[in-house]
């Protein structure tokens, strides 16, 4: 799966959440950070995560800097998946 | 559907038990508690929150600690600068907020980070604070003064909570002190402060934050970790990872700085 995939699905997550602006640098969002999902929906987002794109996450995964970001995540996905 | 449970209640008292105290600590306590996954016999949120409530206050019953969290409010003009220790919610998630409702759960009246907490100590640490979040007299340096760790649930080592404090000992050209008026409210006592806050240039795009110390203080072996569900516990002394960050942040103060 390539990255505009992964991307396009993470969004879809995160959109169900809470609506992300059209306008948003994906680069640059840390939705962790951000408040976009808080640290007891995180368990969801996870599960979610691994059933739609069939990987383990690991804990050194999920408290690492690239998890925060959306850019960093669909980096995480796509290694795991590639 | 089934849902696989990670852990249970008794659980989160097995792992705090693990982390071997002194007598009459302060403990930083941060913590992301989705991180370590589904707890057994937590139906909901506030009964998750209500388990590791309830598991924090026995271990500092038994250790005779005191416990402080992050109750960051990040005051902004939004709000006109008034700050309600009853009222004014942490922007720091469920559970900082949960905490904020619990009996006996004591506030510091910091109006841009402010921490809440229980323990014989309480009123010593979060009293007497002067009237600057990162500076002389505020929280992160008294920390120092007491036997103090930090104990991270479900988050990295990364969680350093004294990290814009090193960026002020350490002059950084990102920050600068600004002052505030604001009026603080504690019940029926209302008071008009001149605050300083420690902010980030807007023009510095970067963020800061402490993976780099995180990992270096866990080779270093001053983090510690022990597992917890899906996740991990991360714990240090407060005084040697303060040291340890001040040395490294004065050889390169943008350390901090992603």
């Amino acid at each position: 799966m390539d990255k505009n995939k992964i991307k396009k699905k993470i969004i879809n997550l995160l959109n169900k959440r809470k609506k992300i602006k059209k306008d948003t640098n994906f680069k640059t969002y840390y939705y962790l950070d951000n408040g976009h999902i808080d640290s007891i929906e995180i368990m969801n987002f996870v599960i979610e995560l691994e059933k739609l794109f069939q990987i383990k996450l690991f804990n050194k995964d999920i408290i690492s800097r690239e998890f925060r970001s959306v850019q960093g995540l669909i980096s995480i996905v796509h290694d795991k998946i590639k | 559907m089934t849902l696989r449970f990670d852990y249970d209640y008794e659980d989160i008292s097995k792992s705090l038990n693990k982390i071997k105290l002194n007598k009459n600590s302060v403990i930083f306590l941060t913590s992301s508690i989705g991180m370590l996954g589904h707890c057994k016999n937590a139906r909901n949120i506030d009964k998750l929150s209500e388990n590791y409530f309830q598991s924090l206050k026995k271990y500092s019953q038994k250790n005779s600690s005191t416990i402080i969290f992050p109750t960051y409010s990040y005051n902004e003009y939004k709000y006109k600068n008034i700050f309600d220790i009853k009222k004014t919610s942490s922007k720091l998630g469920y559970f900082s907020n949960f905490i904020l409702k619990k009996k006996g759960v004591l506030r510091s009246d910091d109006p841009f980070v402010s921490v809440a907490g229980f323990g014989p100590q309480i009123k010593k640490i979060i009293g007497n604070l002067s009237n600057q979040s990162y500076g002389p007299g505020c929280l992160f340096e008294k920390l120092l003064e007491f036997n103090s760790y930090c104990i991270n649930l479900g988050l990295g080592s990364n969680w350093i909570p004294f990290i814009h404090y090193l960026d002020y000992l350490n002059n950084v050209k990102f920050r600068f002190n600004k002052k505030f008026k604001i009026k603080i409210i504690n019940n029926k006592l209302h008071k008009d402060v001149i605050w300083k806050y420690y902010c980030q240039y807007k023009r510095i795009k970067k963020i800061s934050d402490g993976y780099k110390l995180g990992l270096i203080a866990e080779k270093k072996k001053i983090y510690k970790s022990i597992n917890l569900g899906r996740g991990k516990i991360f714990y240090c002394s407060y005084n040697k990872l303060f040291d340890m960050s001040k040395k490294m942040t004065k050889k390169n103060p943008k350390l901090t700085l992603v």
